[in-house]
């Protein structure tokens, strides 16, 4: 009988370890989630509602001057997007799932009762099918597990990585000819903004995805400072705010005295999270965690570069003087309820380190639960006092939209961006707003960008209304027909928010939307005062090499592990050049031959 | 005579057919599960690319292992894995056994009786639930250090973050998880010993203590023993859900085990041949200590399982 038992139990053992040979599956939590994703969603935020008008279809340029060929092909291309099919065509998407950034998104509507899936199937005949939907943090898990499922869906935004990857096993249907039918200047100006980035897509002359850009100098990076609490520090004006890391010492110094600590958000993500992570100390000893620089016309990766050992020193000097959380390597800011933001939130920090769009979430909320802080842009820190200079990408490419090799109707992604662009443009401006039926207002209520597989965010777009709101603001003017409006789906948002903020200067939103965008030493201006004023350093890589894809992510851990842990002391800083020799064996030698081979070829 | 025995069998065969049948879901399941996927093996010896599939994709031989072999983190998480399931397998015998010890010398059974119950109960959560708790509590706000702060000054340890600390904290939590379960059998062997034992023992003037040391503890180590090479079979699988889920980069360097790193190169990195050569390699030593375990099993216990 006993014995019996132990055999069962032997053999059911031995089944387990079998099993366990195949490669693991199963859910359960991730690891860690891809900040970048979540970063760039961020930075779209809010400013969806935009929408640009002017006469619906046919673009202004190709109506009035009339040079019959390119008028008419553009004129063209706008009536084929807009045609509907005649027979229902089935598009299957799956989706990284975030709740709507809409607060007034009903509850009761889900990706399936979008406006768009019910908009799309009225108005073009396309069937959006859901063919799974998983919050983003699991996206890449589940999606890496239905690729080697040889599942793809017909339309998908790609990371680059996987991009390269699946166009590479001929995954991802050629768009060439499509894109060359379908192009009209209002898509252009999304995926081919500067009449070079829609390169980024191609591979041996073909065109196998969209690329999705942001402007370049939206990788800055800078320093928010709550005047009310820094008053009680002494500093009553922001040019005494600290210019450089010397100056910033101090201040945290007099900050600890005072408060006991810490004085700094910190995250794991502790580079490019964008929001309360150590980039803007990393830029002023002008040094990088990542990227390709051109030195003396080779490639060389920043990530690996001796120089960081100073940043990193000093961040360890900062860690063990208390100016960050004992713990700040356990929390992902992009986690959801992540305790880094509810601290910032709920003003415990006097200096916030972030990008351009951090006023508008979360400093908004700061605000609105503490109308007194007053949040100022400070100096970019640097050693000297002086600009350091920056390294930005030569093309920020955050992912691709791809269509898979079984689908059917390839151009259909075409049809369905341009109906999204007209739909969001037809419906922003002020009037048409206000003039909405509540069952009207609903429908756009529930239309959720984030639901889409694709994004319809101009890069060009937050320098553009910046210069020609503020010019507007100039010149006195409240009310602004649709004619005079630049043709970029963000523009009515920041119309809106810009006449909002006149009238609710108090309010703690329409700040936030207003100084992150608008206000002159807000968070655009300061990025568009960084990159004129610095001397640039291009991080020239925006393509994925074999050996990225293989074994850029180890590299990445490999490279974060390190520098957390320089940071926090485990590791002497001499550990770096340890580091740096593992990345070589790991896999960075073959990286950089191939990137330099790419660059030579270019 | 081959005949009459082919017939003495079908016979047996037939006369048993009813338990065959109910024995064949789970032939097929093993089958479907276990052996079928071992055809997937092959990719850890190309460059498997799923869309090209099993038969486009490049051959590169020993590669992916010469690969993995060069990563500092297989190498730790392989360490790893060896120091965390080896604590694992001993706590987690010696702890219920203690704890089986010493409610056997309970008289109150309803004392006895609730004891078993809630050392039990944290073994029916998921360590989803489990691992939420627990980092609550070792926070660096947390509860623990909360109680170390105001009742012995001791300055608040970030255990989420500490390679000194992250380890003990993902042996002990796991060993408190399944102590239940092992108290619970092994109070099940105590209870089995015959009371003829403990009588001869009294009338020979042996203490409580001496009963114990002398009878229970003989009796059950068998028990003790199937449950400590069982567990060395699994000495590769240090606990692939509770570390995945309590985790964060900056505690790899002492709780990454080879499950997770497989998880997150095969599946989040989608390094679906890197990954899969670590799992055969997992495989190949997990191998060598089952086979280890049966032997020893076969030599002092005489249990078979070939």
């Amino acid at each position: 009988m006993k014995k019996r038992t132990v055999k069962r139990l032997l053999s059911s053992a031995l089944v387990a370890i079998m099993t366990a040979s195949m490669l693991a599956g199963c859910g359960g939590e991730p690891a860690s989630t891809g900040d970048g994703g979540a970063a760039e969603s961020k930075a779209e935020e809010s400013s969806r509602a935009p929408a640009e008008s002017s006469e619906e279809t046919p673009s202004d340029s190709g109506e009035a001057e009339a040079p019959a060929e390119s008028g008419e092909e553009a004129q063209g291309a706008e009536a084929l997007l807009l045609e509907p099919y005649e027979e229902p065509v089935e598009i299957h998407v799956v989706l990284q799932y975030r709740e709507s950034e809409d607060p007034e998104t009903p509850t009761d509507v889900t990706p399936e009762t979008s406006t768009a899936v019910k908009l799309l199937s009225e108005e073009l005949n396309i069937n959006l099918v859901y063919d799974w939907i998983v919050n983003a943090d699991q996206f890449s898990q589940k999606f890496g597990a239905e690729m080697a499922a040889g599942n793809i869906p017909d339309v998908v935004m790609l990371s680059p990585n996987d991009f390269e990857d699946l166009a590479s096993q001929g995954g991802l249907i050629d768009l060439t000819e499509y894109y060359e039918k379908y192009t009209c200047p209002d898509l252009e100006n999304i995926y081919n903004f500067d009449g070079n980035f829609i390169n980024v897509g191609k591979k041996d002359g073909k065109l196998y995805g969209l690329p999705m850009g942001t402007d370049p100098a939206q990788s800055t990076s800078q320093m928010y400072y709550d005047m009310n609490q820094l008053k009680e520090v002494g500093i009553t004006s922001a040019d005494q705010l600290p210019k450089t890391i010397e100056e910033f010492e101090e201040l945290c110094d007099t900050l600890m005295e005072k408060t006991g600590g810490p004085v700094l958000p910190a995250c794991k993500n502790y580079f490019g999270a964008q929001l309360g992570d150590f980039t803007p100390f990393f830029h002023a000893y002008e040094s990088w965690a990542g990227g390709w620089y051109d030195n003396n016309g080779t490639l060389e990766y920043a990530g690996i570069n001796e120089k960081n050992k100073e940043v990193l020193s000093k961040l360890n000097e900062w860690y063990e003087k208390g100016y960050f959380k004992k713990d700040f390597a356990a929390y992902d800011i992009w986690a959801a309820d992540s305790p880094v933001v509810n601290d910032i939130v709920a003003g415990k920090y006097a200096i916030v380190p972030g990008s351009w769009w951090v006023p508008n979430w979360p400093l908004n909320s700061n605000k609105v639960e503490h109308p007194e802080a007053d949040w100022v842009v400070g100096p970019n820190l640097s050693l000297d006092g002086e600009q350091p200079d920056i390294m930005i990408s030569r093309y920020p490419v955050n992912n691709f939209i791809a269509v898979g090799k079984d689908c059917t109707n390839p151009e259909a992604v075409f049809k369905m961006i341009y109906w999204s662009l007209q739909y969001t443009l037809k419906n922003s401006p002020p009037e048409v707003q206000n003039a909405m039926s509540d069952e009207e207002k609903t429908e756009w209520h529930s239309y959720v960008y984030t639901w889409l597989p694709y994004r319809i965010y101009s890069p060009t777009c937050l320098r553009q209304n910046f210069e020609v709101i503020n010019q507007y603001a100039k010149d006195g003017k409240t009310e602004i027909s649709v004619g005079d409006a630049p043709r970029n789906n963000e523009f009515w948002g920041s119309w809106a928010s810009y006449l909002n903020y006149a009238e609710n200067p108090d309010d703690g939103v329409a700040w936030g939307t207003y100084f992150s965008r608008l206000a002159e030493n807000g968070g655009v201006d300061n990025m568009i005062k960084t990159v004129e004023t610095a001397d640039i350093i291009y991080d020239e890589v925006y393509v994925t090499t074999p050996s990225m894809i293989s074994k850029q992510g180890e590299l990445d851990k490999l490279r974060d592990n390190t520098y957390i842990s320089i940071i926090m002391g485990e590791t002497p800083v001499d550990g770096f050049d340890t580091f740096v020799e593992q990345w070589k064996a790991q896999g960075g030698d073959d990286i950089a031959r191939e990137v330099n081979e790419w660059y030579q070829n270019k | 005579m081959a005949e009459k025995e082919r017939k003495k069998k079908k016979k047996s065969l037939y006369k048993t057919r009813e338990l065959h049948v109910m024995l064949l879901p789970a032939v097929i399941f093993t089958a479907v599960f276990a052996y079928f996927p071992m055809f997937g093996l092959i990719m850890a010896f190309q460059d498997f690319k799923p869309l090209l599939g099993f038969t486009k994709s490049k051959f590169v031989g020993f590669d992916q292992f010469a690969y993995i072999f060069t990563m500092p983190s297989f190498r730790q998480a392989f360490v790893n894995t060896f120091i965390i399931a080896f604590f694992k397998i001993i706590l987690s015998i010696l702890v219920p056994l203690i704890l089986s010890l010493m409610l056997n010398e309970v008289i109150k059974s309803w004392f006895k009786r609730s004891v078993q119950t809630i050392v039990f109960i944290p073994y029916f959560f998921s360590w989803a639930i489990l691992a939420g708790m627990l980092l609550e509590i070792f926070a660096y706000d947390g509860i623990v250090n909360n109680v170390l702060e105001s009742f012995f000054h001791i300055e608040p340890i970030a255990f989420l973050v500490s390679n000194k600390y992250f380890r003990t904290i993902i042996i002990a939590s796991d060993v408190w998880k399944g102590m239940g379960y092992n108290t619970v059998l092994l109070l099940a062997a105590i209870t089995n010993v015959d009371a003829a034992l403990y009588e001869a023992a009294r009338v020979d003037g042996a203490s409580r203590w001496k009963q114990v040391l002398h009878v229970t503890l003989p009796s059950i180590l068998p028990m003790v023993a199937v449950l400590t090479v069982l567990g060395l079979g699994g000495i590769l699988n240090a606990g692939f859900e509770q570390i995945l889920v309590m985790y964060n980069p900056t505690v790899e360097k002492t709780v990454d085990i080879l499950d997770t790193l497989v998880y997150r190169m095969g599946i989040a990195g989608h390094q679906y041949s890197a990954a899969a050569a670590m799992g055969l390699f997992k495989s190949a030593v997990s191998l060598v200590f089952v086979g280890i375990s049966y032997w020893i099993l076969y030599k002092k216990s005489d249990y078979r399982v070939f």
